[in-house]
């Protein structure tokens, strides 16, 4: 193996997977402007809670004798992110990124190339994580005390963190990919591997049912010493969490030899498995994309208008991009499973009598108006469908200028596709709140009028940060989506107004009221970034590619 | 009728000049080929013509509207092909081709009509279109975007290095079929970079060197008494010119 290669590469990997250089002095402002904001109001928050919370539960049961539990249990929550973001970008970077046609003829060592790719995404994952461990290693530095060494060592850990479920989730994909048979088309895979999130998320909830506390810090303290089943499947499953915690908190030499000597075989091992496993079953791939049917009628006598004809095909790249239609459109109805979720750790009595009842008071159906709205903003920034929907049209994106249809018209259709699966996904919780808690007609109506403009708002926000500058040059639609600062700009803005409103909304305690002004609000400034869209977000997509 | 009048266009903020100063004029009933060396700036004139970009000065004029202020006009005249076939590649031959006529308007039974001519131009099995494009061979893929665009029955064509990946028989009744929208009083106008075809083909050249118009002309005039009439030779001999 040669490193020096396998450095540059990752190199070279790293480059192209990321978005490329904004084209103007404005829009460079703009990208530095958002990147800071996105930096105060949404990581540094973040940080800052996960410290704190390890440094509480670290202080509290260092007293009774268990000073590593903080630590270990961050850290097998970021594990558990790691595995369910890693499996999608891991399967995509080994598999589907379509560079690996360019890649495969060249004289490369098969470990060569798939520990470079792996690099690659080890390296962009921590990019994200690694703030959150720094603040974990700070809490519990400033709750138990540690001397430099193991301060810069604890960091140095945390670092490689992710590396063994991640190497895992690489050597399992690549045996997957060789001894199965059943996959022959990257659809598939990209659908299973979207299966075996929503297996992790589903059983990650299920263990969530276990917990029968309100406060969390308690209840993790009384997990420890009850040794419950969710802190012991993550034990089970994530044992260097346990490792990197024991040397933070006693120092152990031992640990730390060991999980370093986990982390080097866990490459050894997957430089292995990629020598014996990887070209076969890549190659093997890459032969059977071609075999594609598809059932839809062969007529070309179904006329329809330019708009329906746009939003139609809008509708079928949406869902049949794997990518878009995971991130995209199935992201939206995510959300309905943490309904029953709550309520069993609410210990909420389910029965429609008792939720209508509960619903009564006027501050319970405002929190739920505000949960309505948090969800309905939060949605519709998580499925990027504004944000990235001139980044979704990569190189095809000329077609937009050069059709006789109007941008307006073009701009309203990107819209409206985005609004339907919003919608789609978050209405179930407005009407069950509104039929189930049997709430009075003038608050659904007005509830009604507020997710539509909270979602439209979040949409025209999206569209309007990503006409300043579409990420169009990517081989893999996942990278669309993948490092796209628009989406993160767009996130950052949406929870900052969305805290506002929600703070806001609280304030009042007749729901009919609160729900009113939100939406008097949300429909002022979606008018306002409505008219931006008309005027500048148009100028702006006429300037893309100047 | 394309006029084309004091076409400038540069990059990043005039670092890169892509198109110095051009104008040009094709009439009516003419096929007129655009050669050039790689990155001579046939493409972006090409895209500033089909109003994907807008050009830094200068204007641009199709059948008597101006791009500029009547854009949605002007592009429901023009049948434009960009030089690379990869767009839509989700949706199948039908869907994308269905697409573009929905977009320009085309009548039901009028696109089914057309779209079984051109299928038999280019040796097309009507199957293939109920597939997606991405199983597609790159020619494949090329056929189906010239359907698309020439389903609307275009004035004008602009087309983008066309012949790129088509085989013998399709690129022969391509060069037929310009030949015969020509003749019927509309104008085709082409980038390429195989001298022979634009030698057969067309009613005037244009040789564009480093954003700059060399030539423009018949192609007997550009060969009376140069270099023994051999065009590989001029063409040569006048972009090393220019670069001179
Ligand atoms: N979006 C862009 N940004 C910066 N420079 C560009 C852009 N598009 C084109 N250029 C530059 O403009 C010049 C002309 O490019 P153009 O694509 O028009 O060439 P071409 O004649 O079509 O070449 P080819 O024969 O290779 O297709 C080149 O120097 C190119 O680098
Ligand atoms: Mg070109």
């Amino acid at each position: 193996m040669r490193l020096g290669l396998i450095k540059r590469l990752t190199a070279v990997i790293m480059r192209s997977n990321s978005m490329e250089e904004a084209a103007s002095k404005k829009r460079k402002g703009w990208i530095i402007g958002f990147t800071v904001f996105v930096l105060l109001f949404v990581v540094f928050p973040v940080t800052v809670m996960t410290g704190i919370f390890t440094h509480i539960v670290t202080a509290q049961l260092a007293a009774a004798g268990h000073p590593e539990f903080g630590v270990k249990f961050m850290y097998g929550i970021i594990s558990v992110f790691s595995v369910v973001f890693g499996i999608n970008v891991i399967f995509n970077e080994l598999y589907f990124e379509d560079d690996i046609s360019y890649l495969l003829p060249l004289p490369l060592k098969a470990e060569e190339l798939v520990l470079s790719r792996f690099l690659a995404v080890f390296i962009g994952e921590n990019m994200m994580q690694f703030a959150v461990v720094i603040a974990v290693v700070t809490g519990f530095g400033t709750a138990y005390p540690m001397n430099v060494v193991r301060w810069i060592l604890s960091i140095v850990l945390g670092f490689l963190l992710p590396m063994i479920p991640m190497a895992v989730i690489a050597i399992l994909g690549m045996l997957l990919m060789t001894f199965t048979r059943f996959i022959k088309k990257k659809e598939t895979v990209r659908r299973i591997s979207f299966v075996i999130i929503l297996l992790i998320l589903g059983a990650g909830a299920a263990m969530l049912l276990t917990i029968d506390i309100g406060d969390v810090v308690g209840y993790i303290i009384d997990g420890t010493v009850r040794n419950i089943l969710f802190v012991r499947v993550l034990d089970v499953v994530f044992p260097q969490t346990g490792l990197i915690a024991d040397y933070m908190a006693r120092g152990s030499v031992l640990s730390l030899l060991v999980f370093i000597g986990l982390c080097i075989l866990s490459v050894i091992l997957l430089a292995l498995a990629a020598h014996f496993f990887y070209i076969e079953s890549v190659t093997r791939l890459n032969e059977t994309t071609h075999v594609q049917k598809s059932a839809s009628a062969a007529s070309a006598s179904v006329t329809r208008t330019a708009g329906m004809t746009l939003f139609v095909k809008e509708m079928r790249m949406l869902v049949r991009t794997p990518a878009f239609l995971t991130n995209c459109v199935a992201a939206n109805f995510v959300w309905p499973v943490f309904v029953p979720i709550f309520a069993r750790i609410m210990k909420a009595d389910m029965g429609q009598g008792a939720v209508a009842a509960y619903f009564t008071d006027g501050r319970h159906k405002t929190a739920a108006l505000i949960v309505i709205l948090a969800i309905t903003m939060v949605t519709a920034a998580m499925n990027c469908l504004g944000s990235d929907a001139f980044s979704r049209e990569g190189k095809g994106f000329d077609y937009i200028k050069f059709i006789p249809v109007s941008y307006r018209l073009q701009w309203n259709v990107k819209t409206a596709a985005a609004m339907v699966w919003t919608l789609a996904g978050t209405l179930p919780f407005f009407l069950f709140f509104v039929i189930y808690a049997r709430f009075d007609v003038l608050t659904a109506v007005l509830t009604l009028v507020m997710s539509c403009a909270a979602s439209f708002f979040v949409t025209e926000l999206g569209m309007l940060l990503d006409s300043l500058n579409p990420k169009l040059f990517w081989l893999d639609a996942l990278s669309a989506l993948r490092e796209n600062y628009n989406t993160v700009f767009c996130m950052g803005i949406t929870i900052a107004s969305c805290a506002l409103l929600c703070g806001g909304m609280y304030l009042f305690a007749v729901p009919a009221v609160s729900a009113g002004a939100a939406a008097l609000i949300l429909c002022v400034a979606d008018a306002v970034l409505y008219l931006l869209g008309m005027n500048a977000g148009i100028r702006n997509i006429k300037q893309v590619g100047e | 009728m394309i006029e084309a009048v004091n076409l400038s266009k540069s990059f990043n903020s005039g670092a890169a000049v892509a198109a110095d100063n051009i104008s040009f004029t094709c009439a009516d009933g003419e096929i007129v080929g655009f050669i050039g060396p790689n990155g001579a700036g046939k493409t972006t004139t090409i895209k500033i013509l089909t109003g994907i970009i807008r050009p830094d000065s200068g204007k641009v004029v199709i059948n008597g509207f101006n791009m500029a202020e009547k854009p949605l006009e002007a592009k429901k005249i023009i049948g434009y092909i960009a030089d690379s076939p990869d767009m839509f590649v989700k949706l199948t031959g039908y869907e994308y081709i269905n697409f573009m006529a929905d977009v320009y308007g085309v009548p039901g039974d009028v696109r089914e009509e057309r779209i079984n001519y051109f299928a038999e131009q280019f040796g097309m099995e009507k199957t293939v279109f109920s597939q997606r494009m991405t199983g597609y061979s790159h020619g494949m893929r090329q056929k189906t975007m010239i359907i698309a665009t020439l389903v609307h029955d275009p004035k004008v064509w602009i087309l983008d290095e066309p012949m790129v990946g088509l085989d013998p028989q399709s690129a022969f009744n391509l060069k037929r079929m310009m030949r015969e929208h020509a003749d019927k009083g509309n104008t085709v106008l082409f980038s390429t970079h195989v001298l022979e075809i634009a030698e057969k083909v067309c009613d005037r050249i244009m040789i564009i060197d480093a954003g700059k118009l060399i030539y423009k002309g018949t192609m007997e005039a550009l060969k009376t008494g140069e270099e023994g009439g051999d065009l590989e030779k001029i063409f040569l001999k006048m972009t090393a010119e220019e670069q001179a």
